[in-house]
């Protein structure tokens, strides 16, 4: 029998540092184009900056060295790999974080040096594809430090960029320099997409509240609520903005002081009443789900004890549905912010006009000044309303990280 | 207590309760017994309107439920269900203070009353801080009881409380909750499909059957005159030795004669000797558990032993299998 | 008796696909009807900027439809049973966990992120349809491949099935409401999303509308976006009678030898 250990390596982390290496190793890093229009030349760390390239790839093969663990022989494996000690993920965290500024570092200085030469520099496929490579590190080892300190290393991942954006460390980069020549117009679409995405959410959830409760009291109102909503989200978005447009644009001339009150075939009124039917569903849907949840016998439990009805909803069941009715909220809102792009078509405002601008001119910077944010806000409405769901659920989900730690 | 008159409650078609009558006198505890579908829970859920009746009338404490409003009537009476229904967005603490918070008592009395009644159902103070879904069946139905303790009601309803236990642990609470429904005087009505359950609480039962009582009396009359072939049946054949059950040893103790003495030796000596050694039960036992030991001994004496395993007595079969009409001793 | 009773239920579960079928075809050859229908509505609001042939969108749009999603189920299906065996199985998480952090990215976004990152045109959107529209599918693949019941597979193996025929006879089999309802989560976003395709010079349903909105014409945003919307509908309508129909049952028929 053979009984000599043997070293396994963690298939999840070195899918993630293989991943980096190949990305900055093998793709571009950088485009580099003399003018906005033109298309570039492609920019590879190997062939102007290696000792970067070495430095990064030193970094990833170290986190994968540090990743090795002990496992049984071949004839007696460990059925769980030996779990990395504290020390090691703290380290594997370090590098890479150090991966990821030097990646923007790198990136904003190569920009720089053209851009001091009169070209325009933008990211290049080396750059996205090595983000989540350095994603699944982070990630790998944000998720097994714990809650605490795993936020704390997506907290300095965070502050690192924004600091680097904010020294100027990015200045150079195409898209940045698209920012600075219209940074009023970019906040100003910003605040409008915002706008739009929040208050149509807004109008969804007090609507949707009230479609819940009907929808509640009786079974064919049910029915026939969720299958307008049903068929609503089935409609492509571009396509219900542009049914709006006839009935809204004839009722504004029907009634001028609806269209005084902003009601018209265009602008941003389609667009909130769109997205408005667009988040019905998710909202209406995840309500009525969470009031439903409420156990049969604690509701008689309730009434039991003297609770009025009244009681029975605002001390029992709407506590109780509230992490699923967070949870269609977060839906909503992340939709929303998605859809808003298509505000830019008509009128609406958003970041989609600086999106559509960019496509109709062929300017993929303008794109992707556009693009960006929008994707970074849905993310962040995402895990954010996440977050407060399973906070709020804490105490009453069957599963979860809180059970161990509310018994300990 | 509580005086159901003349009461009808159908679904549908189907008379879940018909034209039923029941007087509970204050401090009395209650058993509804049957089989599933007779109308006991129906029955139970009339008294605090979690159902209305279809004609006939409920009082409790004197009063006509139906001229309360319900949610006040339900504040003066405890309710404990199988499932419990504890909530599960509240700590232990806040699910027991339900029922005073409603009734707008002062924090700090608030605070007192809970760490009173965790005493009372025999948890540690800091199950207060729990959760309900950290408590296991048996700490959550003893978390249900004090909820439901917890403003002092003069009634206590209850649905097959302690049905979803394991064995073990349901018999212990049944014993704990009778003796704690003995010291507290609380009016219970009880609803229970366990024969074995009804015995070990005591008090009056009711036998139901289609809506209907069937027989109401001491557990004795139940064995000695059944009102039908329908309540033997339902009892079953081995109702007389689980009614053995409900009598301690120490009531029938003797003290020991001249021929079990000589088996009183312990066991080690005896085997050596090769005596009979008489089996031992503990003073807390009761007259099946008795029987139960001689069976398995096999011998007509048992040997009462205390706590340390000194004897203390003996008892025989006759002593321990025969009960008259008044559930006393007769067989001399 | 019993079979005629089968067939009227397969029949009206069919009912409302025939019925968009139709409607489909009407608008896409007599788009005339509901221009006259609507024409008291219509004065001055219509100039007819885009007089491109219905049928032939049609034709772009389905085909960009059928592509990615056919496409996307290969993909998806495919990593997902890679991932839910065998040594695959590590990787699970890391791929869940990747998964939702793209489906949060939204469609419009992507469309858009594809221009500067692929390109601009048909194939490069088809690519952004068919990476998007794998993520649905291969999450529902991977949830469902692990929901089977454990009891389950033990009997499966204690009644002598071998690696492979637990997986085609018990464990694929029971995670196909799962898998269909991917794709029909798929289906539903692709064909939104090559609406939009148009404005990345895409073709489909979407140019009428794009341009309609560009020029405030609203007879031509209305030839985009009726008959988008019946495909949409009728495309989820055929999803869901297949779902009803009982794919898991054709499937057992298919692969068991009776």
């Amino acid at each position: 029998m053979k009984l000599s250990a043997r070293w396994q390596l963690d298939p999840v982390l070195s899918t993630g540092v293989l991943l980096t290496i190949l990305a900055v190793s093998a793709f571009p890093l950088l485009s580099l184009r003399p003018n906005r229009m033109l298309s570039g030349r492609a920019v590879y760390l190997a062939v102007e900056a290696l000792p970067w390239l070495l430095t990064m790839l030193a970094i990833a093969g170290a986190v994968l060295f540090l990743s090795r663990r002990r496992t049984g022989s071949a004839y007696f494996p460990a059925p769980v790999a030996v779990r990395p000690g504290h020390a090691q993920l703290i380290w594997q965290a370090g590098a890479g974080l150090l991966l990821l500024y030097g990646l923007f570092a790198v990136a904003g200085g190569l920009a720089a040096i053209q851009v001091a030469e009169g070209g325009r520099a933008s990211l290049g496929s080396g750059f996205w594809l090595a983000l989540p490579g350095i994603y699944v590190i982070l990630h790998d080892a944000a998720g097994r430090l714990g809650r605490r300190r795993g936020f704390l290393v997506w907290l300095l991942a965070a502050a690192g960029l924004v600091l680097m954006l904010a020294g100027g460390g990015l200045s150079s980069l195409s898209v940045l320099i698209e920012f600075s020549n219209r940074r009023d117009s970019f906040i100003a679409s910003l605040a409008e997409h915002l706008f739009l995405a929040g208050f149509s959410t807004l109008l969804a959830f007090v609507t949707g509240f009230v479609l819940a409760l009907l929808a509640r009291a009786g079974t064919w109102l049910e029915r026939i609520i969720f299958a307008v909503m049903n068929t609503a989200q089935t409609i492509p978005t571009l396509s219900l903005l542009g049914l709006l447009i006839l009935p809204l644009s004839l009722l504004a001339e029907r009634y001028p002081a609806l269209a005084a009150a902003g009601l018209r075939g265009i602008g941003p009124t389609p667009a909130i009443i769109a997205l408005f039917l667009y988040a019905l569903l998710p909202i209406a849907g995840n309500i009525l789900a969470g009031l439903r949840s409420v156990d049969a016998s604690v509701r008689e439990a309730a009434a039991a004890m003297g609770m009025t009805a009244t009681q029975i909803f605002l001390r029992v069941e709407l506590p109780l549905a509230l992490p699923l009715i967070v949870g269609g909220v977060r839906t909503a809102l992340t939709q929303s912010i998605g859809n808003a792009i298509l505000a830019g078509l008509i009128g609406g405002g958003g970041l989609g006009a600086l999106i559509f601008l960019g496509l109709a001119q062929a300017a993929p910077d303008l794109v992707l000044l556009g693009a960006l944010p929008v994707a970074a806000l849905a993310l962040a409405a995402d895990r954010l309303l996440g977050l407060l769901a399973r906070y709020l659920g804490r105490r009453t989900a069957d599963s979860g990280v809180y059970q161990g730690a509310a018994i300990a | 207590m509580i005086s159901i008159r003349n009461v009808t409650k159908s679904f549908g078609t189907a008379k879940a309760v018909d034209d039923l009558s029941l007087e509970i006198g204050q401090g009395e505890l209650c058993v509804l017994l049957g089989p599933s579908g007779c109308g006991k829970s129906t029955t139970l859920r009339l008294v605090n309107r979690l159902l209305e009746p279809d004609s006939g009338s409920v009082l409790v404490g004197g009063e006509n439920t139906s001229f309360l409003p319900p949610h006040e009537l339900r504040r003066r009476i405890g309710y404990v269900i199988q499932s419990i229904g504890l909530f599960p967005h509240l700590s232990v603490h806040d699910n027991i203070a339900t029922v005073p918070r409603l009734l707008g008592w002062p924090r700090a009395r608030i605070g007192e009353r809970v760490a009173e009644l965790l005493a009372l159902v025999g948890l540690p103070d800091y199950f207060a801080k729990r959760w309900p879904r950290q408590l296991s069946g048996g700490e959550a139905q003893r978390v249900g009881v004090a909820r439901a303790l917890a403003a002092d009601p003069p009634v206590l309803l209850m649905d097959e409380p302690f049905g979803a236990l394991d064995p073990l642990t349901r018999v212990r609470l049944q014993v704990e909750f009778a003796a704690l429904q003995k010291r507290l005087g609380t009016t219970v009505l009880f609803v229970t499909h366990d024969v074995g359950e009804a015995l070990r609480l005591g008090g009056t039962m009711v036998l139901m059957r289609g809506g209907q009582i069937e027989q109401l009396g001491r557990p004795e009359d139940f064995a000695h005159q059944p009102a039908s072939a329908f309540v033997s049946e339902f009892l079953g054949p081995e109702y007389g030795l689980e009614l053995l059950g409900r009598y301690p040893v120490m009531e029938r103790l003797r003290p020991l004669s001249a021929l079990s003495s000589r088996g009183a030796v312990d066991s080690a000596s005896a085997a050596q000797s090769g005596e009979l050694s008489l089996p031992r039960i503990a003073s807390t036992a009761n007259l099946k558990e008795a029987l139960s030991a001689m069976v398995a001994g096999g011998n007509l004496v048992a040997l009462v032993c205390d706590d340390s395993g000194a004897v203390l007595g003996e008892i025989s079969f006759e002593d321990a299998a025969c009960l008259d009409k008044e559930g006393e001793q007769r067989c001399v | 008796m019993r079979l005629k009773a089968v067939a009227g239920l397969s029949g009206c579960r069919w009912f409302s696909s025939v019925l968009l079928a139709g409607l489909f075809i009407l608008l896409l050859y007599r788009f005339d009807l509901i221009e006259s229908a609507l024409s008291p509505w219509l004065r001055g609001r219509s100039n007819l900027v885009n007089r491109a042939s219905l049928p032939q969108l049609a034709l772009q749009h389905i085909f960009m439809v059928g592509l990615s999603s056919g496409l996307s189920l290969v993909l998806g299906l495919g990593a997902g049973i890679a991932v839910s065996s065998g040594r695959g199985r590590q990787l699970r998480s890391l791929i869940l966990d990747l998964v939702s952090v793209a489906e949060t990215l939204p469609s419009a976004a992507v469309i858009a992120l594809a221009v500067p990152l692929i390109g601009y045109g048909y194939w490069p959107t088809v690519l952004a349809l068919v990476l998007y529209g794998t993520l649905p599918i291969l999450r529902n693949t991977l949830i469902g491949l692990d929901q089977t019941d454990p009891a389950l597979l033990e009997a499966a193996v204690g009644m002598g099935m071998k690696t492979l025929q637990v997986f085609f006879r018990v464990r694929l089999p029971l995670a196909f409401p799962a898998i269909i309802s991917g794709f029909r989560t798929s289906l539903i976003i692709n064909t939104s999303a090559a609406t939009l395709g148009a404005a990345v010079g895409a073709g489909g349903f979407g140019v009428p509308i794009v341009s309609g909105l560009r020029a405030m014409d609203t007879i031509t945003i209305l030839r985009g976006a009726l008959p988008v919307t019946v495909l949409a509908l009728l495309l989820d309508s055929v999803v869901v009678s297949l779902q009803q129909a009982g794919v898991r049952r054709l499937w057992i028929s298919a692969t068991t030898r009776t």
